[in-house]
């Protein structure tokens, strides 16, 4: 009743007010860039604001294991190597420079010498020795990350500012496992147990903004580190433009959107739903930058996986059917606005490491039938697909909470439905829903993965990862895919290596062990009060670029 | 005493939701089962998304739009009152049955088997309960047996203290006496004597706590821990309605308003039966 | 007195007893476990070069947790720390779990006192207008209109309060989120208490709507109860004026029965904040509590269930010595 109230209200308003919106909105912004860079020096001395949907459980990237603290401690801590936006290239950052050996197996990193912690003292080798030594420490509460580092030998000091790194094997991301980690300062960390720091609430790092209070649950504060060796470094200088980043915690969504539209906030990750929904009003158009982007690796894609070890979903062709019933297109075009992409396999569309054969699967409900038919399954009397005395029903397994997931479950129902599949819907916790995937009970599940920089699809894909405690959660094994993601691994040649993946990405199309369903988009909206926000780089947004023009700062605008 | 307009208003609103309830699958249906014509034949789960709107506006063939997949609105919120009223209905039954015996039990010997159960009835009291309710719906999955567990947990505590206390009154009433020394057996001391004469203050209450279930099973519907997803149900297409507030007004008014009428309803219907059988409280 | 305050301070500890011993099984025995949940990563999964996670890594962490007790020494261990008034530590940050408490309690107590209070002042008054005018048009307007309140869930009216009243596009009246501005810490001392009050109001609001309902429909009943007693009578019948009788005999008499209900009313605000709270990313005990569930966060979980039940049981402890002492007829030995 209240809502039914307020929506009516709501459009009311709407209507009315439409002429005080546009007022408040800043006038100097449009499509077009109002400002070119030259005409308005960009200030140093402006927050920036952005949210937070939690409050982050710890801000020790090492003890963290949610996504929060990430956003926060990356500002604070540098890691040895950067991949510059536009170029995906690696670039030195703690790191001056760094030789690989001939075989692959051993990393030499020389760190700079002007770079100092936020206290005052240089960064060493030792501190980088400690960084890893800790990861690798079985008493440190990181047991989500020490698998990662499995392949890594020893890590031996080499001078004051050098540091040598054995790995087991070749591999094309071994760099980016060394070089993309955050340092910690080791006088810090080295004094108490690790686990309970008192620095884990107020870190002290390297990075170009230093910590300054976190109010728990309710604001993240960070100011401008000025003896950052960067301010000084000609790559750098025109970076990290913000005296202040102030991350706001705002548990809701709607509140949020709020929030964002009266100007509290000047950066939001949205899901899919606010972006095509609470700000498809032109309004927002103006007042922000509304972006989509793609990028190399992607984002991640969501998936449903069929369970290959039971007897329903091993034949291939029954996967082929159950894929060709899933009207995504329609989803797309009627529910989100035509926002998303739709998934063709283990990478992004258009990826390189994708084989140009290699398309969405259509909606064909009449092919799905014959499909079916082929193996066996066949309608009854009441339309039921059935083989000998058996039914075809199966129980999907999702999270819930997530509106988007729910709708298309909800929707996938109703067409299987008219196959004459019945399909129950099963939503769960997180862990609970862990637990079982790991216990092995299970039919169906919607999930997704995300995808990092130069993703690896070993861990999902290959025979070996199929047992409890892996990520080879739907039992998937083919002889030529493991031939092709061993060798990937060990070969460091790029173009060598997206052949690999090319081929391995047919073998997916064909097998569908995944009915892939969309790519997680990639997808922010920013004030346009700030500039150099465009271009999107190769690797997505890079907000240390971003800078305020005079006259648009916070305050200014408050002061209106 | 009088039966006041307004209570016999609400008495006639609540018979309505019941009817709509009982006669849902007649009212709105999809089913071409024979001999049953719906009046509109949509059922509350299907849809197609070919055909459908998305979020469409009221039409004359979808009376109350069409909701975020395309459902017709109308054929879900009959069957969600349906859903709605019934699950509550059934979780307000077991947990009157539960706490009358429970009640009784403790009203009728007293000493320390009252000790003990009072102790029950404080500790369960005194939880945190809707986190309780949140924790064993989050880590369990959503099913209607779950969700009635979950629902009694705390739900029969009232009814135990309403009998309890009226069962230390009677308990030395001169009937209650004068059927002891013709040889009534304990058994039939309780049911047939304690237990009829003891059952006002719980008659007066079941409005309340029906309105108070159907209000919560919508916070955790609407929470995303209550029905199955699936199901038609108030909280879910208020959820529905938060999540599409500006776009879908059709979503928020039509079940809010029948959430409000319903609890309105059952609340006055209460407070008029109250009225009625206590003459305590009015003259 | 004694030996009644000895009995009752004893059933309090035993009731505590039972409701950590319940909480504690249920929990750990729930699907789900914090081990999941660490190795897991992030909701979506990360894709790298993760080997598979093998038995000897659950087992440390297992270890770390202190998991690897079985279930009722785990429970020993623990009552045996709350003895000593040692929560233990948060698995989530390894912090000692009473820090993360003490920083939410005060925030939560702020909004429940402050909420009871304001029901309280605006309940008593309408309740008695309600009985001293019974039948009247006031009685039946001010009891609809409770009773149509009190039909509106919480977290229904929340939503129209933000989007009404702070969202913008209506009223900019009102913050939205949290408790205080980013410039708090430069405020005056007055205008600090003003900036709290102003984040205050909208979850305030919310947080009355339940209890106004059930204090106005208390307060009405029980005021006509004590309009019936024989002293009251007595008391016309000896000439005394009839708005003396009201409010010396009637009214102070008619409060009594409130006292007993504002304790009953705490378990319900720490426990239901949950939704006002996440509405108004208020950072109270609540909602400690319901993110703590989801990281199965054991020690933090069990130390606000025991707290929470600790702060019900204290309440209705002290409204039961207030009932006490205040209406002398009650003969506490025989309880």
């Amino acid at each position: 009743m209240i809502k039914s109230l307020s929506s009516y209200l709501i459009l009311a308003s709407i209507l009315f007010n439409f002429d005080s919106c546009k007022k408040s909105a800043p006038q100097n912004t449009g499509k077009t860039m109002p400002f070119s860079v030259g005409v308005l020096p960009p200030v140093k001395n402006d927050r920036m604001v952005s949210l937070l949907p939690a409050n982050p459980t710890i801000l020790n990237p090492i003890l963290a294991s949610d996504g929060y603290a990430g956003e926060v401690t990356s500002l604070i801590f540098d890691r040895m190597v950067t991949w510059n936006v536009d170029t995906g290239e690696p670039e030195p950052k703690l790191a001056e420079s760094w030789s690989v050996s001939k075989d692959g197996l051993t990393y030499l990193f020389k760190l700079r010498k002007n770079a100092t912690w936020h206290d005052g003292k240089p960064v060493t080798a030792e501190d980088v020795k400690f960084t890893f030594d800790r990861i690798k420490d079985p008493k440190v509460d990181a047991a989500h990350l020490q698998n990662y580092f499995s392949g890594l030998e020893s890590v031996t000091i080499k001078g004051p500012l050098e540091i040598e790194f054995k790995v087991k094997e070749p591999y094309f991301r071994n760099l980016i496992i060394l070089g993309d980690t955050d340092i910690l300062p080791k006088h810090i960390y080295e004094v108490s147990d690790f686990n309970k720091n008192p620095a884990n609430r107020a870190p002290i790092g390297s990075g170009p903004y230093q910590f300054v209070k976190w109010d728990s649950g309710r604001s993240i504060q960070l100011k401008r580190f000025t003896n950052y060796w960067g301010n000084q470094d000609s790559k750098f200088k025109d970076r990290y433009n913000f005296n202040e980043i102030l991350f706001r915690i705002i548990t809701d969504d709607a509140v949020a959107v709020m929030a964002m539209k009266k100007g509290d906030i000047d950066v939001i990750d949205p899901t899919p739903t606010m972006f095509v929904k609470d700000f498809a009003d032109p309004i927002y158009e103006q007042k922000f930058y509304k972006l989509k982007f793609s990028t190399e690796d992607g984002n991640g894609y969501r998936f449903i996986g069929w369970n290959l070890r039971s007897p329903k979903f091993s034949s291939k062709k029954i996967r082929q059917a159950l894929s060709m019933s899933l009207p995504r297109e329609e989803i797309n075009k009627k529910v989100m606005n035509g926002l998303l992409t739709l998934a063709v396999g283990a990478f992004p569309q258009g990826s390189d490491k994708n084989d140009p054969s290699v398309k969405p699967v259509p909606y064909d409900l009449e092919k799905a039938k014959a499909l079916l038919a082929e193996e066996g399954w066949k309608p009854d009397a009441n339309g039921i697909l059935t083989k000998g005395d058996q039914k075809f029903n199966f129980e999907l397994l999702f999270v819930a909470g997530v509106p988007e997931n729910e709708r298309v479950a909800l929707i996938y129902q109703q067409s299987l439905k008219a196959i004459g599949i019945e399909m129950n819907i099963k939503t769960l916790e997180w862990t609970v829903f862990l637990k079982q995937l790991e216990e092995n009970s299970f039919d169906a599940f919607y999930m997704a993965w995300s995808s990092s920089l130069d993703s690896d699809p070993y861990q999902i894909w290959h025979s070996s990862q199929a047992v409890k405690g892996g990520s080879n959660r739907v039992g998937f094994s083919n002889k030529r895919a493991d031939e092709i993601l061993t060798e990937a691994r060990k070969t460091l040649d790029k173009p060598k290596r997206l052949e690999l993946y090319r081929e391995f990405s047919k073998i997916i199309a064909d097998e569908q062990p995944y009915t892939f369903v969309f790519e997680r988009p990639l997808i922010s909206i920013i004030d346009r009060r700030f500039e150099n926000v465009l271009p999107v780089g190769k690797l997505g947004l890079d907000s240390s670029k971003w800078f305020t023009p005079m006259g648009r700062e916070r305050a200014n605008l408050a002061a209106h | 005493m009088k039966i006041s307009k307004l209570t016999i208003i609400s008495f006639v609103f609540v018979l309505c939701f019941l009817l709509i309830a009982v006669f849902a699958h007649l009212i709105a249906d999809d089913s071409k089962a024979p001999g049953i014509l719906p009046i509109v034949k949509f059922g509350p789960e299907s849809t197609d998304i070919f055909s459908s709107e998305i979020l469409g506006r009221p039409t004359r063939s979808h009376w109350f739009g069409t909701d975020y997949i395309g459902r017709d609105v109308f054929a879900r919120l009959v069957h969600a009152i349906k859903n709605s009223l019934f699950f509550s209905i059934a979780v307000v039954l077991v947990c009157m049955i539960l706490g009358v015996l429970i009640g009784g039990i403790m009203g009728f010997f007293g000493g320390k088997i009252d000790l003990i159960l009072s102790r029950i009835v404080e500790v369960i009291g005194n939880f945190p309960i809707f986190l309780l309710q949140l924790t064993l719906l989050a880590f369990f999955s959503q099913n209607y047996w779950v969700l009635l567990f979950v629902m009694t947990i705390a739900g029969w505590i009232p009814y135990a203290r309403f009998t309890r206390a009226e069962f230390f009154r009677l308990r030395n009433q001169e009937f209650v006496h004068a059927a002891e020394a013709l040889g009534a057996s304990k058994f039939r001391i309780f049911f047939r004597h304690l237990l009829p004469n003891s059952l006002t203050p719980i008659l007066i209450y079941t409005p309340f706590d029906l309105s108070s279930t159907i209000v919560v099973l919508g916070a955790l519907s609407f929470l995303g821990f209550g029905e199955p997803i699936n199901v038609a149900s108030l909280g879910e297409l208020l959820k529905q309605a938060k999540d599409h507030f500006q776009e879908a007004w059709w979503l928020a008014v039509f079940p809010g308003v029948t959430l409000f009428l319903l609890t309105l309803s059952l609340t006055i219907f209460g407070s008029g039966l109250r009225d009625y059988l206590d003459p305590r409280q009015a003259e | 007195m004694s030996s009644y305050l000895i009995k009752r301070v004893g059933l309090l500890i035993l009731t505590l007893f039972g409701i950590t011993f319940v909480s504690f099984i249920m929990l750990q025995l729930a699907p789900g476990s914090p081990l999941e949940m660490k190795l897991s990563q992030d909701k979506s999964g990360g894709l790298g070069n993760k080997s598979v996670i093998t038995e000897e890594a659950r087992e440390q962490l297992k270890k770390l947790y202190h998991l690897d007790k079985p279930i009722l020494t785990r429970y020993a261990l623990w009552l045996n720390d709350i003895a000593h008034l040692n929560f233990g530590e948060s698995f989530t940050d390894h912090r000692p779990v009473i820090e993360k408490i003490k920083e939410r309690i005060p925030i939560s107590l702020a909004f429940g006192i402050s909420s009871i209070v304001i029901a309280l002042l605006i309940g008593i008054p309408l309740g008695l207008i309600s009985g001293a005018k019974q039948n009247s048009i006031w009685d039946r307007w001010i009891t609809f209109l409770v009773i149509a309140e009190y039909s509106l869930p919480s977290y229904v009216i929340g939503i129209l309060l933000l989007t009404f009243f702070g969202g913008g596009d209506f009223f900019d009246w009102f913050p939205i989120y949290g408790i205080q501005s980013d410039s708090y810490e430069n405020l005056t001392f007055f205008a600090k208490i003003m900036d709290r009050a102003h984040h205050f109001v909208l979850p305030c609001i919310c947080y009355c709507i339940g209890s106004l309902a059930f204090i106005t429909q208390q307060q009405r009943a029980s005021f006509l109860e004590a309009l019936h007693q024989d002293y009251i009578r007595t008391a016309r019948a000896k000439g005394l004026s009839e708005r003396w009788v009201l409010l010396k005999h009637a009214f102070r008499n008619s409060l009594i029965p409130i006292i007993t209900i504002v304790g009953g009313m705490i378990p319900g605000i720490l426990g239901g904040g949950v939704i006002i709270e996440s509405l108004f990313s208020i950072p109270g005990l609540g909602l400690l509590s319901y993110e703590s569930l989801l990281q199965r966060d054991y020690p933090t979980i069990m130390a606000n269930f025991t707290i929470s039940a600790f702060l019900s049981l204290l309440g209705i402890f002290l409204s039961d010595i207030c009932y006490v002492l205040i209406d002398p007829r009650i003969d506490f030995e025989g309880r």
